[in-house]
């Protein structure tokens, strides 16, 4: 008998003609991690609320839910609410309370458990979290990992049987969101508890689930054991789901195609490994090295900058100086609070260095004025949503205009939203557009002023692999026709698949600067999956799966 | 930094602000208040207060002086008339009792000072979630929702700087609009966020049950509830001193003597006590540092 089921279950939101989830079927036995995958809009999170009865949309719902054999209607209210735990994608806005030992025992106190017994969970719950050091602290001075971590143990504390977690580490970079999967990895094997977790990295998520389901339009389009998903996407060529796999699976296949029906692919570095060393006679072809124009001018100039928030505070920026050339694509990457965005918002003159300058077209920033400022470069910030002052698209992009005092309105705004492809978005409500939609609205507006640099920070931050495919195109669009792009992001893959120069912040200075090829090739650690299988093997060493198909001459088999 | 007074009891924190303030109300003397002045500002000292009692002291010191200025202005009691304000009499008697209330005044804001250090939200919160405790909840939310706001204007602020809308420049009206977009879009967003964070109360059942716990991170040792007893009876001392007009200034309707009695010496000792209680608890943990090694 399965610990959940779900049986026929069709769901429909009051106001919409379609169905959010249609004919959904599904058996969850005790103990197992289960991953949901899909585009977003594709009903992950109304599964999930269904089963969360507190957080249960208003609308129609047919077919049957059963946890425990039993449907969920039958149980108490409380009860449910302490076996079921959910944890949502925003980790700032789940966070209720100022410090963190008083977020911890919100739940507890609202179920009414005694002190003593909370002191005691508490106790067991910080120690297995590793949360000591932070208890007393507040909790807006933690970061988005930590944050989050909190909000697990909060839910934990609660002693859920059942686990959900709705897009977890969308907001989280790749360091904090691996620390994140782990504990949900031990919880899982250590302590038996069932979890759903929706997520679109799946990169990190194939080994330790038990099961996946990518759904699509509100049905569930591949359910199964991780290894033969992969290996359905890839036979019927699914373009919907192709951008999830990950990239040694796919050199697996393409590599050696005759061995789909087999049902082995290596999913992680360390199988992936293992395979490379069976693989005899791939050389790769000398690639001529791209000619590179000798004089090229630069358009953004960082020189000796230094920066700090506060007088007493320590130096987030010292000495920091970096030039972008005309039609570069510039990644600069980090980890967490190394500086990024506080570079961004240098360059963007948000900030003001406390030494040095920053230059455009070999002016300094300060002597232009504010307006021309805006016309010559496009800010895109982590909220896509901060853009808008306005309601819809269109408005906002009247007002720009009358602000710049530009002409042609009418006319420019025809151009380019259909160039974006998000015509059919100029007169939506802003708040009710899709995360990549609200992306590309952001990025007409700057566009709008026909700026000669933008400058984007975390563009990928919580988008699907196939939004974000999507995005990169556009911006590989623009940087193909001129554009000077400055990225910053913690998406190593994103950065290898897009950028052609990468910058390595560390210590508040630029430590390594080259073509990201060089940059990420010398990494150890902060570099792409496929970088890290084919270093020191017996193939040569490639960073991005266009590249190996590019440069790897395979032997015909015979 | 955290004294030695940070690591007690919120509740003997609470006790202690509580007879300080009682008794520097009933010992209206300039000696003693003069004396408490010192004291607290020393303790403010020891917090590592010392920027915000460098910024707030020149507030204090005006406010003190308004009281001695207008107290005589508007009492005319008091039996030695120095001289007459526009016909009016301004007596000596009304000027030590300004005086008196200033250094009163001056006083209690300095203790305030120390409160604000040492109850921090969270040890508020332990203390009023007893009494209340969805008040207490409510408080919370509220106590941070409050820089979380600020912090989102300032965000908001700096893209729309870059997209050349700016409420600081243009004319009034300009600005006035511009700020009132801005307030809008803040509102939007927060409200926004804030249906996550009612979501997020929701899946951790708050309205579940009737009856909300509060966890104790505090516990009262014995050692706190000596210090209670030593405070309570403090206190207690004082006040029935003040009732019998031992240290406090006669000043109505004759200016008194400020030379103390033998008893007043007495009480001047029970109030120093009292009013250096957080000095004291330091020096101790100071000592037994120092024999401890």
């Amino acid at each position: 008998m399965a610990f959940i089921e779900i049986e026929n279950v069709c769901f429909q939101y009051p106001d919409s003609t379609d169905r959010a989830l249609h004919d959904l079927s599904l058996e969850i036995e005790e103990g197992e991690f289960i991953v949901v995958a899909g585009p977003s809009g594709c009903g992950k999170t109304t599964f999930l609320k269904l089963l969360k009865t507190e957080l249960t949309p208003v609308g129609e719902l047919s077919g049957h839910v059963r946890y425990k054999e039993k449907p969920l209607e039958s149980f108490a209210e409380k009860k449910l609410s302490q076996e079921i735990g959910y944890v949502f994608q925003n980790p700032e806005n789940q966070i209720l309370m100022e410090d963190v030992l008083s977020e911890l025992v919100f739940g507890l106190e609202n179920h009414g458990i005694d002190s003593d017994e909370m002191r005691q969970r508490v106790a067991e719950m910080v120690h297995f979290f590793g949360l000591g050091p932070m208890l007393h602290a507040d909790t807006h001075t933690l970061s988005g990992g930590q944050k989050q971590l909190v909000n697990l143990a909060s839910v934990l504390l609660l002693r859920p049987k059942l686990l959900l977690l709705d897009e977890p580490t969308s907001q989280l970079d790749p360091l904090q969101a691996k620390e994140l999967l782990q504990f949900l990895q031990r919880l899982n094997e250590e302590f038996g508890m069932t979890i759903i977790l929706v997520e679109h990295r799946l990169e990190d998520v194939f080994l330790i689930a038990d099961q996946i389901l990518l759904m699509s339009d509100g049905g569930i389009e591949y359910n199964g054991e991780p290894k033969s998903v992969i290996q359905q996407v890839w036979l019927k060529d699914d373009d919907r789901f192709l951008a999830y796999l990950p990239s040694v699976s796919k050199l697996f296949y393409l590599i050696e195609p005759e061995k789909i029906h087999t049902g082995e692919v290596p999913v992680t570095v360390k199988e992936a490994h293992k395979w490379l060393k069976r693989l005899r006679g791939i050389d790769g072809l000398e690639m001529a090295a791209s000619t590179e124009p000798a004089e090229k001018n630069a358009v953004l100039q960082c020189k000796q900058i230094h920066f700090k928030y506060s007088k007493e505070g320590n130096f987030v920026l010292k000495n920091l100086s970096f030039t972008a050339f005309e039609g570069d694509f510039l990644a600069i990457v980090g980890g967490n609070g190394s500086g990024k965005s506080t570079l961004l918002k240098c360059c963007t003159h948000i900030v003001k260095p406390i030494k040095g300058a920053v230059y455009l077209n070999h002016k300094k920033l300060k002597t232009y004025k504010k307006e021309n400022l805006a016309g010559q470069m496009g800010y895109l910030p982590q909220n896509p949503l901060l853009c808008f002052m306005a309601e819809t698209l269109e408005e906002e992009l009247t007002n720009l205009s009358q602000r710049l005092k530009l002409t042609d309105t009418k006319q420019r705004i025809d151009s380019l939203t259909t160039q974006l492809g998000i015509h059919h978005i100029l007169h939506k409500h802003i708040h009710d557009c899709s995360g990549g939609e609200q992306q590309k609205a952001a990025l007409a507006l700057l566009l709008f002023t026909e700026p000669r640099v933008l400058l984007i920070d975390e563009p990928t931050k919580g988008m699907d692999p196939v939004s974000k495919l999507q995005f990169a195109n556009l911006l590989k669009e623009l940087h193909h026709n001129g554009m000077t792009i400055i990225m910053v992001t913690h998406d190593i893959e994103f950065a290898a698949n897009h950028a052609n120069r990468c910058l390595l912040l560390f210590d508040g200075m630029i430590t390594v600067d080259g073509p990201t090829e060089q940059v990420l090739k010398g990494n150890y650690f902060y570099t792409t999956a496929l970088n890290r299988v084919t270093r020191d093997s017996c193939v040569p060493e490639v960073l991005t799966l266009e590249e190996a198909c590019r440069t790897w001459r395979v032997p015909v088999q015979s | 930094m955290e004294t030695s007074l940070h690591h007690h009891h919120p509740f003997i924190n609470l006790l202690y602000y509580g007879c300080v303030g009682v008794l520097l109300m009933v010992f209206l003397h300039p000696i003693f208040l003069l004396t408490a002045i010192l004291l607290l500002a020393m303790v403010n000292l020891l917090h590592g207060n010392k920027e915000k009692l460098k910024k707030s002291f020149p507030y204090f010191i005006f406010m003190g002086l308004m009281v001695i200025v207008l107290n005589p202005i508007f009492v005319r009691k008091g039996a030695t008339i120095l001289f007459y304000f526009r016909n009016n009499p301004v007596t000596l008697e009304a000027i030590v009792y300004g005086m008196v209330m200033a250094f009163m005044l001056i006083s209690i804001l300095v203790l305030f000072l120390s409160f604000n250090h040492v109850i921090n939200s969270r040890k508020f919160m332990f203390l009023f979630s007893k009494v209340w405790p969805q008040l207490a909840l409510l408080l919370m939310l509220t106590i941070r929702f409050v820089p979380l706001f600020i912090r989102r204007w300032r965000e908001l602020y700096e893209v729309q700087k870059v997209r050349n809308h700016s409420i600081s420049q243009g004319s009034i009206r300009m600005r006035a609009s511009a700020g009132m977009l801005y307030m809008q879009k803040l509102l939007t967003w927060s409200l926004e966020e804030a249906l996550q964070s009612a979501e997020s109360m929701k899946a951790r059942g708050f309205g579940l049950s009737k009856k909300r716990t509060a966890y104790q991170a505090f516990q009262m040792t014995r050692r706190d509830w000596g210090m209670v007893v030593l405070l309570g009876v403090l206190t207690v001392i004082g006040i029935v001193g003040a009732k019998q007009k031992h240290g406090v200034l006669p000043i109505y309707p004759q200016l008194g003597s400020f030379s103390f009695s033998s008893t007043d010496w007495l009480y001047y000792g029970v109030f120093f006590l009292l009013v250096s209680f957080p000095l004291i608890l330091e020096g101790g943990e100071q000592i037994r540092w120092h024999l401890s090694k």
